[in-house]
């Protein structure tokens, strides 16, 4: 009896060691990034092996604020991201009610070839979309960073997939009611759905606001950047000041960590809700 | 009576609508149009119109273009051993943090950071510390008497310094996807094979494996898929380079058509990453239904 209870303890022992060992691995890079931002460039330069900067200092910081329009770029993404969000929201809520609880010819079908479009990647369509946006008149604009985005598959997938295991006795009992496809949707499905909407809502906003590639592609002004893009500017600016570089990171990095730790617990239960699994 | 169907019908049409839009505007016009296109000649800063040419900017790519082999290659070879090496390890940090210990919830939000990171961001967090002078990693290496790493300059490890910087930034996501299915595993199977006397190790490969075989499989076709359109960290990390060592498909596509404004052969090279993308997903969907029947 005493041998099995070393043997757990061993075995315990091993797991944090390696657990740790992990988590380390895992959060050193942020830890280092921030570390950086708060030292000056010959501290950067001369010692780079202080986790704790000798002479703490917000130089850099300054002149990240001073050199980019860093709160615009701020202010910016948060509009793109925020429409984004609310509109997938709503769009996707719509069309996972149409592909689990309405009936119409070609339903599932339809379904899976909107499951298809998860697999073309953004590449191939970049081309035509940038066409027609600027047929438009819609490039440099919020526009042209926000509508190809307003709805998609992936959330009318995720969503879909919850609302098939909501009863469908509810549906009965406010039909009985009197109650319509709209107010079941908005009255009884969607309070339901709260933390797979939680869910939604914190992949779409995170996919938006790390999003990179596109507001590079349809934007040239320097006031309607995103912070992303805002970012990428130092590497062509004052690529080896890693201090500054770093103070940049950092703004684009706490504002999307601190809502994902935030949030994380719902994010988790809607992940396991679903648990993204066939069907 | 006939009124009230028609309004019915109506009101479904209501709610289809954002997703035939979306699938109208974000995905069949464009792949139609784009495959048009990609039998034309345009640049499209210097001719007003696209001019017919058949078939010959897939030849150019498939016959004539060793930059497009050899960018496949590097990015296949990416995707492969980055896709496999996340879902190892996630699979790993699954399974331990499935148990019940002090601490978990700590190391679980903690293993999930990376993946809400910015790329861009990751890209710079980790060019900074695989700096070959100032990084704190060669610095590490070189305090403990080894050499310091050529991470980024050179042409033989720079492929594998971005492997490494993926496999930091998403095997939480494949870690988040296997920890919620492990969970949903039924109990009773584990009671019922400890009383047969079988290993921790038995169980693992016999219950828990072919229970979350489908899970396996839809989140790894996720992460190739997304994996192939690497853009960032090549992007932030080494810019292609050395030479261009370290060229993903998806930054070629995008030299082509949006820096150098040739929409044709843009438009043939993305059917022809789409193409590669829809053979891998196959041969991958069938070989799981070979194994499971």
């Amino acid at each position: 009896m005493k041998r099995k209870k070393l043997n757990t303890y061993i075995r315990h022992s091993i797991l944090h060691i390696v657990l740790i060992a992990g988590a380390i691995i895992m959060i050193f890079p942020f830890i280092w990034g921030i570390s950086t931002s708060l030292k000056d460039m010959r501290e950067v330069l001369s010692s780079p092996f202080n986790l704790i900067p000798k002479d703490l200092t917000f130089i850099n910081y300054k002149n990240v604020v001073r050199s980019i329009p860093i709160i615009r770029f701020f202010l910016n993404s948060l509009i793109v991201s925020v429409t984004i969000t609310v509109s997938q929201l709503f769009t996707c809520s719509l069309s996972a009610y149409a592909f689990s609880r309405l009936k119409f010819p070609f339903r599932d079908g339809l379904f899976y070839i909107l499951l298809g479009t998860m697999m073309i990647p953004q590449h191939v369509i970049m081309i035509p979309v940038y066409i027609i946006l600027n047929l438009f008149r819609l490039i440099d604009t919020y526009a042209a960073m926000i509508l190809p985005f307003i709805s998609g598959a992936f959330g009318t997938f995720l969503l879909r997939q919850f609302f098939l295991t909501i009863p469908k006795e509810l549906e009965e009992a406010a039909t009985l009611d009197g109650c319509g496809h709209f107010g079941f949707l908005f009255r009884i499905m969607i309070p339901l759905s709260r933390p797979i909407l939680a869910t939604l809502a914190i992949f779409t906003f995170m996919w938006s606001w790390n999003n990179y590639l596109w507001p590079l592609i349809v934007t040239n002004r320097i006031e309607i950047r995103t912070l992303q893009y805002g970012l990428a500017m130092f590497k062509e600016e004052g690529g080896l000041n890693w201090g500054q570089l770093m103070a940049g990171t950092t703004i684009a990095t706490i504002p999307i960590l601190a809502m994902f730790l935030a949030m994380q617990k719902q994010f988790i239960r809607g992940i396991t809700l679903t648990g993204l699994r066939e069907g | 009576m006939a009124g009230f169907t028609v309004g019915r019908r109506n009101i479904k049409f209501a709610f289809l609508l954002p997703a035939l839009i979306y699938l109208m505007l974000m995905a069949i016009l464009p792949l139609v149009w784009t495959l048009t296109l990609s039998l034309t000649k345009w640049h499209a800063n210097i001719m007003p119109k696209p001019e017919w040419v058949g078939l010959d900017n897939f030849k150019y790519f498939l016959f004539e273009d060793p930059r497009f082999w050899r960018d496949l290659g590097f990015t296949s070879m990416y995707v492969g051993i980055s896709v496999t090496g996340e879902l190892v390890l996630g699979l790993i940090f699954a399974t331990l943090l499935s148990q019940k210990f002090k601490g978990k919830n700590f190391f679980r939000v903690v293993y999930l950071l990376p993946m809400a990171c910015p790329p861009i961001a990751v890209a710079f967090l980790w060019r900074m510390m695989l700096h070959p002078d100032i990084g704190i990693i060669n610095t590490i290496l070189t305090s403990i008497g080894l050499n310091g790493v050529k991470w980024t300059t050179s042409a033989t490890v720079a492929p594998f310094t971005i492997i490494m910087v993926d496999i930091w930034e998403w095997t939480p996501f494949m870690f988040l996807a296997l920890l919620a299915a492990l969970q949903s595993l039924p109990t009773e199977l584990y009671q019922a094979a400890a009383v047969d006397g079988a290993s921790s190790w038995q169980m693992f490969t016999h219950i828990t494996l072919p229970l979350i075989a489908p899970v396996i499989v839809t989140i790894s076709l996720i992460r190739i898929i997304d994996a192939f359109k690497l853009f960032e960290l090549v992007f932030g990390i080494t810019g292609a380079g050395p030479g261009s060592a370290t060229e993903s498909l998806s930054f070629y596509v995008y030299v082509i058509g949006m820096k150098g404004f040739k929409l044709g052969r843009g438009s043939a090279i993305s059917w022809l990453f789409l193409i590669i993308l829809l053979i891998f997903a196959l041969i991958l969907i069938s070989r799981f239904k070979k194994q499971r029947t």
